[in-house]
């Protein structure tokens, strides 16, 4: 109040004055002519129906003194308690804000989570396919392993077994979906399904929120099978872990890559590039 | 936000220091980012007045804080004209941009043609011609200030408008109270009223012609209404008690103000018109300090009906009171921001008076000054800047930060004490 009562000083009566002024002088006046209005009402009416009706004038004013003064009392318990309601009612507003903002973005994440493994499945499930048209077709894909004996493969127990491990996928058992796919690749680390293997460990492990497996994963698939249609969408997912952890020159360089690619995906990567880059 | 960087030790920069004293202005903290100009001296001889335009335009742009002025004493050359411009010489100096100018004079009138030159691309950014009737050097200096400023910032300038304050000053021992009109600046002081009883909280009309304030002429408060072309005053409140803090309405037909007619401070509407008045608020706190949002459908004012003093608004339709800062013991004296979505106020923050803005929808505060003591927030016509005003020593001073924080200024110092500036709106 220090503030305050400089200004007054220089002011005399002012606004200024009128805020520094305790509410107790101001309101006094008014308070006294209230005092009149509110004895009718409450405390007096119990005095004038009172079976005695005339008291003695003393008891009367104190009366009246008390009155005033419970006035004032209530009417800055009352201030407080306004001050009091209003700044919880202000809280109250601001966390139910802040509850339904919380939980947009958890929605938002779980649905990213969900349409974005779930909408990566059926994309995966046409590349499968497709990569089944080829080699029921014609013969096997091109970089067809070299180290396993095509003769000594069935082609169709790779692919089973793939699908096995995919299923296990469709139907959210990620734990056993893991297990198995690193089983298929122990296998066949060269398969004609090896890089779809990779991605979808890649997946899982995000999925399950080891980034670092993930990216560990996915840089596998790169490395492995670097122009397995496979690895654009490996590449993509790669971006957008880089991008969640902060490192934005690393995802920029995967996603440019997506981004230059002649596939779908690359659609996707321009939009997040344009969006969060 | 931009980032701001804030000096260890305030940077004086004094500016324009060969011109006058009255218009040192003091750039206590800056933009990190600023725009490097040169105002080259303007071609301004024989003319019946001396103001040396060019430094007048320099001061603004620095004041702004998003300028650096090139030192006039460096300057390789100083050309008058786009023709006689070296590009290299002024790269060599990594200056941005060039002011030059010309005016010239035919029958007590000034004509002034100027070139914004942009250095790197070697071309004229900008030229223009104008010579407006009255004017002193002053004042095209002012316009060349705003035009530069909008066409390098983006946002208008408001260096041309003006402001208006209340000084007091000791004279013969008794005090002396002067209503003062001034260029933004502080430049150009002068006294549109004075009484040996004191002023207080001048307010424009929207159209700038008009100011309304406090008097304690007759030894009590009265509201007055005093138009500065023809220097009539008119008497609008002399109510028993406080008649204070009048605050014209955006469109002009009405007048916010705080009268204790009633019983205890209440926040009233008079119809300059129909010269009735509507009680807006209805309290036994105090209600005060109204002011407008720009839309007109709000009045802001100070209460403490929360027993402490705290900003609450009133829609003028409805009467529907609603309060608008939660933070802290102490908000008061609001002005609305321009663009309605904030507010600018007085609030205490570790037993200290700062100048303070708040995002209404958020809530989230930010203070603007770190001097202690800062009161009266006024804002520019073109929401850019905050004026209010503050001490130094025991002088009252105004100062000036922009709405980001990012730059500060104190006006020059007056002969006496400052306070309770009031920034015009823009004169169309």
């Amino acid at each position: 109040m220090l503030k305050l009562s400089s200004l007054s000083n220089k002011f005399g009566v002012s606004h200024v004055l009128a805020l520094a002024v305790s509410v107790a002088s101001i309101s006094s006046v008014s308070a006294q002519v209230e005092t009149r209005d509110s004895t009718g009402e409450s405390v007096s009416q119990a005095f004038y129906n009172s079976p005695q009706p005339r008291v003695a004038e003393q008891p009367q004013q104190a009366n009246a003194g008390d009155l005033f003064f419970e006035v004032q009392q209530l009417r800055e318990e009352m201030m407080q308690l306004r001050g009091l309601v209003e700044e919880q009612a202000y809280e109250i507003k601001r966390l139910k804000q802040q509850r339904l903002d919380d939980y947009m973005d958890l929605d938002r994440r779980v649905a990213a989570l969900t349409l974005g493994s779930g909408g990566a499945i059926q994309v995966a499930q046409s590349n499968q396919s497709a990569n089944q048209v080829t080699t029921d077709v014609e013969e096997a894909p091109v970089n067809k392993p070299v180290d396993v004996d095509p003769a000594q493969v069935d082609p169709n127990a790779e692919r089973d077994e793939y699908r096995a491990a995919f299923g296990l996928l469709t139907s959210r058992k990620m734990p056993e979906a893991l297990v198995a796919f690193e089983a298929f690749l122990a296998k066949y680390p060269q398969g004609k399904y090896a890089a779809n293997a990779y991605y979808w460990m890649g997946e899982i492990y995000g999925f399950q929120g080891d980034s670092d497996k993930a990216e560990a994963q996915f840089l596998m698939l790169i490395q492995a099978f670097p122009d397995d249609r496979k690895t654009i969408d490996g590449r993509f997912k790669l971006g957008k872990l880089l991008f969640e952890q902060g490192d934005y020159t690393g995802a920029r360089e995967q996603l440019d890559i997506v981004a230059a690619s002649n596939t779908e995906t690359a659609n996707l990567a321009k939009a997040f590039i344009r969006d969060n880059l | 936000m931009k980032k701001l960087l804030s000096f260890a030790a305030p940077l004086l920069l004094l500016v324009a220091s060969s011109v006058s004293a009255q218009l040192v202005v003091e750039v206590t903290s800056g933009n990190d980012k600023p725009i490097k100009i040169a105002v080259v001296p303007f071609d301004q001889q024989n003319l019946s007045e001396r103001t040396d335009v060019a430094s007048v335009v320099e001061s603004d742009l620095v004041r702004s804080g998003q300028f650096v002025a090139t030192d006039r004493d460096s300057m390789l050359s100083k050309p008058i004209s786009v023709q006689e411009v070296a590009y290299r010489d002024w790269r060599l100096m990594s200056v941005d941009y060039l002011v030059l100018g010309r005016i010239n004079e035919q029958g007590g009138q000034f004509a002034i043609t100027y070139e914004l030159v942009d250095v790197s691309a070697q071309r004229v950014h900008d030229r223009g011609i104008t010579s407006i009737p009255g004017a002193e050097l002053r004042d095209l200096a002012h316009w060349v200030s705003d035009r530069v400023y909008e066409k390098l910032t983006g946002f208008k300038g408001a260096f041309g408008t003006n402001i208006a304050f209340v000084k007091e000053k000791n004279v013969g021992g008794e005090p002396l109270y002067q209503l003062i009109k001034a260029d933004a600046d502080g430049a150009r002081e002068h006294v549109i009223y004075e009484s040996r009883a004191p002023l207080m909280s001048p307010s424009w009309s929207p159209d700038a012609s008009q100011i309304a304030y406090v008097s304690f002429e007759s030894g009590r408060p009265r509201i007055m209404k005093h138009d500065l072309t023809t220097n009539n005053r008119e008497q609008l409140t002399n109510f028993k008690g406080l008649n204070s803090s009048p605050a014209w309405s955006p469109k002009g037909d009405k007048m916010a103000m705080v009268l204790s007619r009633d019983g205890n401070p209440e926040i009233y509407l008079l119809d300059l018109t129909t010269r009735q008045f509507t009680r807006m608020t209805r309290h036994y706190a105090i209600d005060t300090e109204p002011t407008w949002t720009h839309d007109g459908e709000y009045i802001i004012f100070t209460s403490n009906r929360s027993s402490k003093p705290q900003i609450y608004q009133v829609h003028v339709e409805t009467g529907v009171v609603e309060r608008l800062t939660f933070e802290g013991e102490y908000n008061a004296r609001p002005r609305a921001t321009l663009d309605g979505k904030g507010l600018v106020f007085v609030h205490q923050r570790d037993s200290v008076f700062h100048i303070a803005v708040q995002d209404i929808a958020s809530g989230r505060i930010f203070v603007l000054t770190k001097t202690s003591l800062d009161e009266s927030p006024t804002v520019s016509p073109n929401g850019r800047t905050v004026m209010y005003a503050t001490k130094r020593g025991d002088q009252g001073i105004l100062a000036a930060v922009s709405v980001d924080g990012g730059v500060k200024i104190n006006l020059p110092a007056s002969d006496g004490d400052v306070r309770e500036p009031a920034w015009a709106p823009y004169v169309d």
